[in-house]
């Protein structure tokens, strides 16, 4: 190593210690600043999908028309013969300008972060799906019309592929976490089979409705029959009928044990396009492979 | 530099999980950076909150063009500066320079002064500013001489000779601690 390496190496290799009493109280001071300025930002800049839909014109007139039906839709709500009434045509109506949604995965533990980007067409049909659901970015899976990338971090090889068999579990899985989907898809897993409904169905409007959905032994993902019974959680909002959030609940010792909720968020703007493509954000020396048919 | 470009997006989107990891993935980097700069850690603590608290209050509005760790090494090096001039400004006017950094401290110490640290920041002390500017926005900074150079407002050459210099100071100011 010369001297001048030398040098640059002893210096990048210093070592800070930091205070971690002291620290938090810093970060602390960093947080109220940020929430400050969040509290500053307009309503519309809030990333809360629901709160959103209420403030658009449009679909504050299709969540009035809503209202005028949720009476008649809350008599026959429990007769599950009147399942394809909660099809919600007016809530697609009320939420056709969802275009861009976002999901995070809160876990009940220090888990890492799952998340999905999800970009629809103007008809509501899944255009481009990003999904990092494994931990410290270990695999990415960038989905566009037919066609996937996987990036697996620790192979460093990004592949580009078709296949229709994960065409399909990514459409699922759009329909399960899509708000305006998510109880048909549920229903749909009902007719099945797989899984058994409950609905609570609280008199007050402003709480939300419960749907149970407790998926058999093996029958919670569509490719793993070893896992044990899930049970979603689906919390649909009375007046819009759309989902809220989706919590998760994994049967452990006889019982149900919460595992986590899925959270969605509502984007006005368009994603940025390198969101959906793993290609530069590949290290320059990773495999790269492809295979189409 | 893609997770960064999420992290910034869900930042805007007021994520405090965002924030939170951003300043986890930078703090320890810029600390290092600042103390250098400023020779004194109490001043290094007041630049980094400060670099922080500022990008806290851009959420919703902040647009990355490069990478983050340029973005907040680049403020963090404005503010040392700034703080270096005000320093030179107070000297030329008769004021007492050392209240410069006993009233940056925080009373309550945040970076904890090793002694590696220490022997650097005494080091770089001994160098030019700019030549420490250049040095330690290079190493700890991991900035392109050409966006050093912008920030220095000189040319490319005049950077790497600034850093070039700069090393072989330190070079000799730390090999002849170690042979005293």
């Amino acid at each position: 190593m010369s001297p001048t390496e030398n040098i640059e190496k002893r210096i990048e290799n210093v070592r800070i210690a930091v205070d971690a009493e002291a620290n938090e109280r810093v970060f602390g001071s960093i947080l109220q600043a940020f929430k400050k300025s969040k509290a500053k930002q307009p309503a519309a800049a809030q990333p809360n999908i629901w709160r959103t839909i209420m403030k658009s014109k449009i679909t504050k007139l299709a969540a009035a028309a809503v209202i005028a039906v949720t009476i008649a839709l809350s008599i026959t709500f429990l007769d599950k013969s009147v399942t394809s009434a909660y099809a919600i045509e007016q809530t697609i109506e009320a939420s056709r300008d969802l275009r861009f949604l976002y999901f995070e995965y809160f876990g009940s533990g220090d888990e890492a972060i799952k998340e999905c980007w999800i970009e629809f067409d103007p008809n509501g049909e899944a255009k481009k799906v990003r999904t990092n659901l494994h931990a410290d970015w270990q695999i990415v899976h960038v989905w566009k019309e037919g066609k996937t990338q996987t990036w697996r971090k620790k192979e460093n090889t990004l592949r580009t592929y078709e296949d229709k068999g994960f065409t399909a579990k990514i459409l699922k899985l759009v329909r399960d976490c899509d708000p305006r989907t998510a109880v048909e898809s549920l229903y749909e897993r009902e007719r099945k089979g797989d899984v058994k409904i409950e609905i609570e169905l609280p008199a007050n409007k402003k709480k939300p409705i419960v749907i149970k959905g407790t998926f058999l032994p093996g029958k919670y993902l569509l490719d793993n029959p070893t896992l044990p019974s899930f049970r979603n959680v689906l919390y649909v909002d009375q007046t819009t009928k759309l989902v809220t959030g989706i919590e998760v609940y994994e049967l452990k010792n006889g019982k149900y044990e919460y595992n986590g909720v899925w959270k969605c968020y509502k984007q006005d703007q368009p994603f940025e396009a390198s969101i959906f493509d793993l290609e530069d954000e590949t290290p320059a020396d990773a495999k790269r492979l492809t295979t189409m048919h | 530099m893609l997770e960064d470009r999420l992290l910034v997006w869900k930042f805007n989107r007021g994520s405090d999980r965002a924030l939170a990891r951003i300043y986890a993935k930078y703090r320890d980097d810029l600390l290092r950076l600042a103390a250098a700069l400023s020779n004194d850690t109490g001043t290094a603590e007041d630049i980094v909150q400060d670099v922080f608290v500022t990008f806290a209050q851009s959420a919703g509005r902040f647009q990355l063009t490069g990478s983050l760790k340029g973005y907040l090494a680049t403020c963090a090096a404005n503010r040392a500066r700034n703080i270096n001039l005000a320093a030179k400004r107070r000297q030329t006017t008769g004021l007492d320079s050392s209240l410069l950094t006993s009233n940056l401290k925080t009373p309550e110490r945040w970076l904890m002064d090793g002694e590696e640290l220490r022997q650097l920041t005494e080091a770089m002390a001994q160098l030019s500013y700019d030549q420490r500017e250049a040095v330690t926005l290079r190493l700890h900074g991991r900035m392109k001489f050409r966006e050093i150079a912008k920030l220095q407002d000189v040319s490319i050459k005049t950077t790497q000779s600034r850093y070039r210099c700069g090393l072989d100071k330190l070079r000799s100011i730390l090999n002849s601690e170690v042979t005293k």
